[in-house]
């Protein structure tokens, strides 16, 4: 009796074919292990002092005694609104009416203006965890080598940290045809 | 002697059917004569360009290699062809350059959704950076605007306008997720695209023949193609170029997202993540332990798009 085909032939075959489909299927790229690898980035925070206007603020403040300092300071820094926090407006809970120079802890501890985020780290906590390990704010510079991270204050106005509202750039063209959201039956 | 015969006939067997080919395209059309006609004109383009020995550049583009299978010099003499077009096309000199991937990093995006406030800074500087033809406009770069408490993606708008963000709606960026199993690659009849040593997959615009099997691939629909010529004005080309990224693309050919491999193999920030005024992009080398998205991905709850597809995309999002 004769089959219309060979089993054996057809094995061969399929192996055959598969070998081929094996050799001319070229392996994915693969990341090169042994090459050394790119320098990590130096993050730096950028400094607070040199961007203050009037920096050292005991300039004008020497001649002021920290007695007779007003408790609502935005009497004399008109251009300052205090919008942090419903009912705050004491300047001395971050400032230090003996040194205005520099900023302190409600432990009384300096904080120099450069390091501000230690101060906001004190009630903002899980935001500062964040911000030390680079999930919040914005980060200058490049992914390798040297980079610079922008502090709270460089994005949040201390005095009134809520950020304003944008208007969003265009829109992509819609589509022709296209029917509008909420316009569908 | 017999040389000399040989060419003699070689140059008849030529003007002949240069003049055939003159004469069938005189013709006035007909059904029948098509057919006829087109083998009579590729018969003139052959003769005609072993006559001038190929040097046309059209001749040159058609016979390009492979991206990957080009020597040094040969690749010189493409990016000279292409600076030479360009100057041509816009009269703007490029500097067209071939960064190749750096060894040891792998290139991955963490988007903070929470920070996100759907502004399409983003979006305009890529288009500026990519010189992504305006009209029609291709954009590598689409901002959902959903619900909050929903995380259906049909659902989003991807064509707000006005003031943002706006009350109870938040804003997730979309773009090429930079697969590390990219279905993308895997359809591409010609191996256009592939994944190189840094994560980023990229496209051979010279080989690409515009099937758009990829486009259909793509589950982030994050591939865009040419239909018409791009669009571009002279004070718009950014001179910055690269071969793989964001050199001016002929028609026909699918583009996308290349996380500005031409800034980011030197070592710079994508132009996103630059123009983000909101500071929601995070980039850098996952494969760093210390740097920022390395960081997030291990302490932050952070998800990918579709993951369930098994396509192990390389942008993280998080809300925190």
């Amino acid at each position: 009796m004769k089959t219309l085909v060979n089993h054996k032939s057809v094995f061969v075959a399929l192996l055959g074919s598969m070998l081929l489909i094996l050799s001319c299927h070229k392996p994915p790229h693969t990341v090169a292990e042994s090459a050394a690898p790119p320098p990590p980035q130096k993050v730096t925070i950028i400094e607070r002092e040199g961007r203050i206007r009037n920096f050292p603020c005991s300039e004008c403040h020497k001649k002021v005694a920290p007695e007779t300092m007003s408790k609502d300071g935005t009497k004399k820094h008109t251009d300052i609104v205090l919008k942090h926090f419903p009912g705050m407006n004491k300047c001395q809970l971050c400032h230090d009416p003996y040194n205005m120079d520099q900023l302190k802890r409600i432990t009384l501890e300096p904080v120099s203006f450069n390091t501000s985020q230690e101060i906001c780290g004190q009630c903002h906590g899980e935001k500062k965890r964040d911000w030390d390990m680079g999930a919040h704010g914005k980060i200058v510079g490049g992914w390798m080598g040297v980079a610079q991270k922008i502090s709270c204050v460089g994005c949040h106005n201390p005095h009134t940290p809520g950020r304003p509202k944008m208007q969003a750039m265009a829109a992509p063209p819609f589509p022709a045809g296209g029917i509008p959201k909420g316009d569908h039956p | 002697m017999k040389i000399d015969s040989d060419k003699n006939k070689s140059d008849r067997a030529a003007h002949r059917l240069k003049k055939k080919a003159e004469i069938k395209l005189a013709e006035p059309a007909s059904r029948r004569g098509f057919l006829k006609k087109l083998t009579a004109g590729v018969a003139a383009a052959g003769v005609a360009a072993t006559q001038s020995g190929c040097s046309t550049t059209g001749m040159d583009k058609f016979f390009q290699d492979h991206y990957k299978e080009m020597t040094a010099e040969e690749k010189e003499k493409v990016f000279a062809r292409i600076s030479e077009d360009t100057k041509k096309k816009y009269n703007v000199d490029i500097n067209l350059k071939d960064p190749p991937p750096v060894p040891g990093a792998r290139f991955a995006f963490a988007i903070s959704l929470s920070v996100c406030n759907g502004n399409r800074a983003c979006v305009h500087a890529c288009v500026e950076e990519n010189n992504q033809s305006r009209d029609p406009a291709v954009q590598y770069i689409k901002v959902i605007e959903l619900d909050r408490g929903t995380f259906n993606l049909e659902e989003g708008d991807a064509y707000y306008e006005g003031e943002v963000p706006k009350k109870d709606k938040f804003y997730l960026p979309m773009q090429c997720n930079q697969c590390d199993n990219p279905p993308c690659t895997k359809v591409c009849p010609v191996e256009a695209t592939w994944k190189e040593d840094d994560g980023i997959v990229v496209i051979d615009y010279d080989w690409c023949i515009g099937c758009r099997y990829c486009m259909a691939a793509c589950p982030y629909d994050a591939r865009r193609f040419n239909f018409k010529e791009p669009e571009l004005q002279r004070s718009e080309i950014n001179t910055n170029q690269s071969y793989l990224s964001n050199r001016v693309r002929p028609q026909g050919v699918v583009e996308k997202c290349h996380f500005c491999l031409h800034r980011t193999r030197l070592g710079a920030m994508p132009a996103c993540m630059e123009a983000c005024p909101t500071g929601a992009r995070k980039f850098g080398n996952i494969a760093d332990p210390n740097s920022d998205v390395a960081q997030i991905v291990q302490n932050k709850r952070v998800f990918v798009l579709k993951e369930e597809l098994g396509t192990i995309p390389n942008i993280y999002y998080y809300f925190d």
